[in-house]
């Protein structure tokens, strides 16, 4: 259902969406402190523009606030003093996405971006080669490196060495929702070839990384419905993670391309931004130390879906 | 001698030069003849070049040490080595998942530096120290370093260390290192270089003082003529920079200050309880801090209290669990949020830990002609960081002459002990080379460098060894560092290229002597305005308090069970046949306490079956209730409590847990004679009665010398409530099998009371059953009745600190006054002289349970706050 805005240019494809994410803790026992940080209102850039975002937080907490972090991303901290048997925090965002930048000449090959990112004494940093270096949750593995030389052949051009990457970790891992933890270790998901989007998305970052190039995270969501004739994507009812590499043109041109090794594409309309990092440690979307709570259940539900722009814009479904 | 003449002693004072003079040159030929030269390639500390003769500072030592001096070097080793064991200074070595504690490892002589050699470290130290903060502030904030190439950003943006979450907060105060350690060592030209550097939380300050406590006491003489700095201005800056920059975030209230230490388990755990005491700050865990709504607060009993600034002792990772390390147990969730609130001065800043990598040393001479348009005047090792392409092609060939180092030492994956490439044979050198090109980043090399050798006396001997030297800078708080005279110096163990104090080396003391007068600041009490004597009185956290409230229940329950071991022993050793009551009851109170094991035949089933199991529970450190067990539980209680008390309590508290256990060794050892008549009986009685001295010294401490603050409260409220319960019952146990109504019972229960003597002296030979109840239960006056202990509880519980439902639910539980039942109501209705046994077991019920109760409710109110069970969650 990607709709084109008939006040803006014709041109443009854009998608308009709502998306609701809820999370729900319920304790054992009561939780007598609890402090949090949240990254979960999305991205507002050029290719995503945030019309509109409210988060609600049950019980309601005692302090918060918000800021953007290093990466430019927007952390929200909040502490909860009132003793609780359950905490329940509602994101709900409307975004507008458009296409994301493109290359506009040929990628260099990737040993070029590897010499680019690497230091020389005297020579200006680039931005970029901060996501060369491992990470708390994606340590430099040589079974990556190993396995990503297959496609990073020698002198292939970055972008089409990084979607054959993305292609054969589609093919060759298996989605296996609650086969892994949000703690599981990149190599344990490398090994068993198996995962959920955080661990696809880990392993390709790693194997990117392994080889000088440099890679983030991005954290998000993807739309529930797909547009008609379309199949469902894998990732949809929760929150979503994909991987990002920098690379650049022969026209010096620098993007970050978007690659969603779940899916084998490339994000695009239906890829809703949170936040970029790392890796997932970086932008976790909700997490916290409690004291008390006991044993505890959790449940979280994503609704992502797109807005038909005909009808006028009401409330937004809890 | 008022008669003497002017020349008469100017005759005197020539002769006493002469003598000195020859004297000196006795004790210097006497060294000459015990030193060894330094190993080949290392500067020589004592000798001269050519070996016939000391360096000036040692010949000077020596001269004033003198040939009596020499020969008494003995005597002065072993006396540090007492001094260090009486003072409990402990290192902690981790094995397995037992923390041991070792005695801390101090030589005799001190490391001698001159004064202009001390100017030249001085002057260099500040330099990087100064540097280093603008590193820091240029790292988290413009970054122009990494933009113009200076810093590689593998070492920052790619460092562990290098916290984001912090990036673009501006400390109070403008201030990231308030304290920085350099480890400096001296090459074979004499010259001093850094070989590396702490920014995170450096440790030895506290070893720093005590090495120094001990060691100018052995050799006062010298200390003073030899003009050594002092060190306690040194110690006064710090506290000042702490507070100046922590009273920019007190809202203008007097700020409050603790050192953050990660706990007993630490392996410098008693230099922070050290300096701690010295600092006169109190000693926090993590657990006794709190964050909320962005301010840092400490539980006390009193509730919570806000905290200012924190000098810590842990490592940035494991600071906040919500941001860093999620699995560590030892930060405050929420503080780098209170951080980046500006709300407290943490010492150092969090995220300070990155400069700590070797692979930066090769950088900094170029940054410091960037940004102070100067040159390093102390030079560091030269240093190859191999993430530079070019740097490790300069160095690869030379690989044999190098130190291999992680850049990213303590990094997990990422981490090795660095190893000195001569050692290597040319294939293992070739395998390193291929590990590093695998992972260049990761590995710095430093060009090998013997350091100097500095004299240790062992055995009679001066003996060479390795020395590195930890030169501490401490800030101002306005730019500027000031660098503490002297500092720690750590020697090898055997290998002369290897000096940790994990690897098993040892410390000295460091004298900078001085060309001019010493600064002979003491830190004794400053005058303080009125209005700052409240905010000096130290908190009491809530774990503090559990801890002394345990401490006082074990104290009087390991007096209990030395009472109660005791007339056990008296009853075995009389051959008179004691009542069958008297044994029953003691049976009962000895398997009740634990004295017994449970199931074992009773005394007067089997009085040497009973002996046997007696003594082997008593030194029996597992079982729950064994006297052993109880002083285990005492001697941690203690060690937790370093800051609060003094060396001399925790001296005895140790010392109290040694002797049991060597003298009982002794009774153990003699078991399968004779037990009752032999060695081995007069060995446990000998034991049991050295045990209850040294109780009585450590109650008298407990009860004299400790601050009446709540923390002393709740110790007394502790051992109170273990009195009432194990003298109700003993009570119990003598009525209920009416054992008191026996000779020998009467007696018994009258000294396990401690009343024996009043007795006595009120109703000389008469066995009154009545008058013993109202001397053991009524009588106010006697401090052994159970009335005069309700009494002293009532009134400590009153003075306890108000909870929110007040202590009034505390006085509650307790009888409101005397021992709650007057004699007469003890005694039959209408027959006022016979006491009804079943009301007097009814008391004693009542009483233990109030004393149960009472102890969870204190619990339950005042230590609530020190419990501990966050988990972390993630989705």
């Amino acid at each position: 259902m990607t709709s084109t805005s008939p006040s803006e240019t014709a041109a443009a494809p854009s998608a308009l969406i709502d998306v609701t994410h809820e999370t729900r803790y319920r304790y054992a026992r009561a939780v007598e402190l609890a402090q949090h940080m949240a990254y979960l209102r999305p991205i507002d850039d050029a290719a995503q523009e945030l019309l509109r975002f409210e988060m609600d937080v049950e019980p309601a907490p005692s302090h918060h606030s918000s800021a953007r972090d290093v990466f430019g991303n927007c952390r929200t901290v909040f502490t909860q003093t009132v003793p609780h048997e359950m905490l329940r925090v509602v994101a709900h965002s409307r975004v507008r996405l458009r296409a994301r930048p493109a290359l506009t000449s040929a990628a260099l090959p990737w040993e070029t971006l590897r010499e680019r990112w690497r230091y020389v004494a005297k020579r200006p940093f680039d931005a970029p080669a901060e996501f060369v270096f491992a990470s708390p949750m994606i340590p430099n593995l040589a079974p990556l490196r190993d396995y990503a030389l297959a496609s990073f052949t020698p002198g292939r051009p970055a972008d089409e060495a990084a979607r054959d990457l993305t292609r054969r970790i589609f093919k060759d891992f298996k989605y296996a929702p609650a086969s892994t933890h949000v703690g599981t270790p990149v190599l344990e998901a490398f090994t068993l070839r198996r995962g959920v989007c955080q661990d696809f998305a880990h392993v390709m970052i790693g194997c990117l990384r392994t080889l000088g190039l440099a890679a983030r995270y991005v954290s998000g969501y993807l739309l529930t419905e797909p547009p008609p004739g379309q199949p469902r994507l894998m990732g949809a009812d929760a929150s979503h993670a994909w991987a990002s590499m920098a690379v650049v043109g022969e026209d010096k041109e620098m993007v970050w391309m978007e690659l969603d090794p779940t899916n084998d594409c490339e994000a695009g309309l239906g890829h809703v931004r949170l936040a970029v990092g790392r890796d997932y440690g970086d932008v976790t979307p909700l997490r916290g130390v409690i004291r008390g709570g006991g044993r505890h259940a959790l449940d979280v539900r994503v609704s992502t879906i797109p807005v038909d722009e005909a009808v006028p814009v009401g409330t937004i479904p809890a | 001698m008022a008669l003497h003449t002017a020349s008469s002693a100017s005759i005197q004072s020539s002769l006493e030069l002469d003598v000195t003079a020859s004297q000196a040159e006795a004790a210097i030929y006497g060294v000459l003849h015990a030193a060894r030269r330094a190993e080949p390639g290392h500067h020589d500390e004592l000798l001269e070049a050519t070996g016939q003769s000391l360096r000036a500072p040692w010949q000077r030592f020596f001269s004033l040490l003198g040939p009596e001096g020499l020969l008494d070097l003995r005597r002065r080793a072993g006396q540090v080595a007492q001094q260090i064991h009486r003072n409990g200074v402990t290192y902690n070595v981790y094995q397995g998942d037992t923390g041991q504690s070792r005695p801390w490892s101090l030589g005799l002589l001190p490391l001698l530096i001159e004064p202009s050699q001390w100017a030249e470290i001085e002057a260099g130290v500040r330099q990087r120290a100064m540097l280093l903060e603008a590193i820091l502030a240029d790292c988290y904030g413009e970054q122009r370093l990494l933009r113009e190439g200076l810093l590689p950003p593998a070492l920052v943006l790619g460092n562990p260390g290098y916290l984001r979450p912090l990036h673009g907060v501006v400390p109070p105060g403008g201030v990231r290192l308030h304290v920085a350690a350099f480890d400096i060592a001296r090459g074979p030209d004499g010259e001093w270089a850094v070989v590396s550097q702490r920014t995170q939380a450096p440790s030895g300050l506290g070893y720093v003082l005590e090495n120094r406590l001990i060691v100018s006491r052995q050799f006062p003489e010298a200390f003073r003529e030899m003009g050594v700095e002092h060190l306690a201005s040194a110690y006064r800056q710090l506290l000042d920079t702490l507070q100046t920059l922590a009273a920019t975030c007190s809202d203008g209230e007097p700020p409050r200050l603790a050192l953050w230490t990660p706990g007993p388990f630490n392996e410098t755990y008693f230099e922070q309880a050290y300096l701690a005491r010295y600092l006169g700050l109190p000693l926090v865990e993590g657990g006794d801090l709190t964050v909320r709504d962005d301010r840092l607060f400490l539980k006390t009993v009193q509730g919570l209290e806000p905290v200012h600034g924190l000098l810590r002792r842990l490592d940035d990772d494991w600071c906040d669990p919500l941001e860093l390390k999620p699995d560590s147990a030892l930060g405050v969730p929420g503080l780098l949020q209170v951080v980046r609130a500006g709300r407290v001065v943490v010492a150092n800043a969090l995220g300070a830990g990155f400069l700590e990598s070797p692979g930066l040393h090769g950088f900094l001479p170029a940054i410091a002609r960037r940004l102070h348009g100067e040159e390093l005047q102390l030079p560091a090792l030269p240093t190859w960081w191999c993430g530079e392409s070019a740097a490790w092609k300069a160095t690869r060939e030379e690989l044999a002459a190098r130190v291999i180092r992680p850049t990213f030492p303590g990094i997990a994956g990422r981490n090795f002990e660095p190893v000195i490439a001569a050692h290597l044979a040319p294939e293992a050198l070739d395998a390193w080379r291929a590990r590093i090109e695998a992972v260049p980043d990761s590995h710095t090399l430093q060009r090998y460098m013997p350091f100097s050798q500095t004299p240790v006396w062992e055995a009679g001997q001066f003996t060479p060894r390795t020395a590195l030297l930890r030169v501490y800078a401490i800030a101002d708080g306005k730019g500027d560092f000031r660098i503490m005279p002297g500092g720690m110096t750590r020697i090898a163990a055997r290998d002369p290229h290897v000096v940790s104090m994990q690897h098993g080396g040892a410390s000295l003391d460091t004298w900078v002597l001085a060309d001019g007068p010493v600064d002979t600041y003491s830190m004794l009490p400053q005058r303080l305005r009125p209005q700052e004597i409240a905010a000096h009185r130290r908190p009491v956290t809530s774990r503090t308090a559990e801890n002394l409230f345990w401490m006082g229940r074990y104290t009087e329950r390991t007096e209990h069970l030395v009472r109660l071991a005791q007339a056990t022993a008296t009853l075995l050793e009389d051959d008179d046949d004691s009542p069958a009551a008297v044994l029953d009851a003691m049976s009962e109170l000895a398997e009740g306490s634990g004295l017994a094991p449970y199931g074992v035949p009773s005394l007067a089933k089997s009085p040497r079956v009973f002996e046997r199991a007696v003594v082997a529970a008593l030194i029996d450190a597992r079982e729950h209730a064994s006297i052993a067990y109880t002083l285990d539980a005492l001697d941690r209680s203690a060690g937790s409590l370093r800051d609060r008390l003094s060396p001399e309590h925790g001296r005895l508290v140790r010392t109290m847990g040694e002797d049991f256990r060597s003298r009982m060794a002794w009774v153990d050892l003699d078991d399968e004679g004779d037990p009752s008549k032999g060695a081995a009986a007069g060995e446990l009685v000998a034991a049991l009665e050295h045990l209850a001295n040294q109780l009585a010294a450590v109650t008298g401490a407990q009860s004299d010398r400790m601050t009446r603050d709540h923390g002393w409260r709740l110790l007394t409220v502790g051992r109170l409530t273990e009195r009432l319960i194990g003298m109700a019952t003993m009570l119990r146990a003598f009525f209920e099998g009416g054992a008191v109504y026996t000779t020998h019972g009467f007696d018994l229960l009258l000294s396990l009371f401690d009343s024996t003597m009043t007795y006595r002296a009120r109703y000389q030979g008469r066995q009154e059953p009545l008058a013993l109840l109202d001397l053991l239960v009524v009588d106010e006056a006697n401090p052994r009745a159970l009335a005069c202990v309700l009494r002293r509880l009532r009134t400590e519980i009153g003075k306890l600190p108000e909870s929110p439902d007040s202590v009034l639910g505390l006085l509650a539980l307790l009888p409101q006054q005397g021992a709650g039942a007057s004699l007469v109501e003890l005694c039959h209705d209408g027959r006022e002289a016979t006491i009804d046994d079943a009301r007097v077991l009814a008391l004693t019920e009542r009483l233990v349970e109030a004393g149960s109760l009472l102890s969870d409710e204190v619990g339950r109110r005042y230590f609530a706050l020190s419990d501990r069970h966050d988990q972390h969650l993630a989705v």
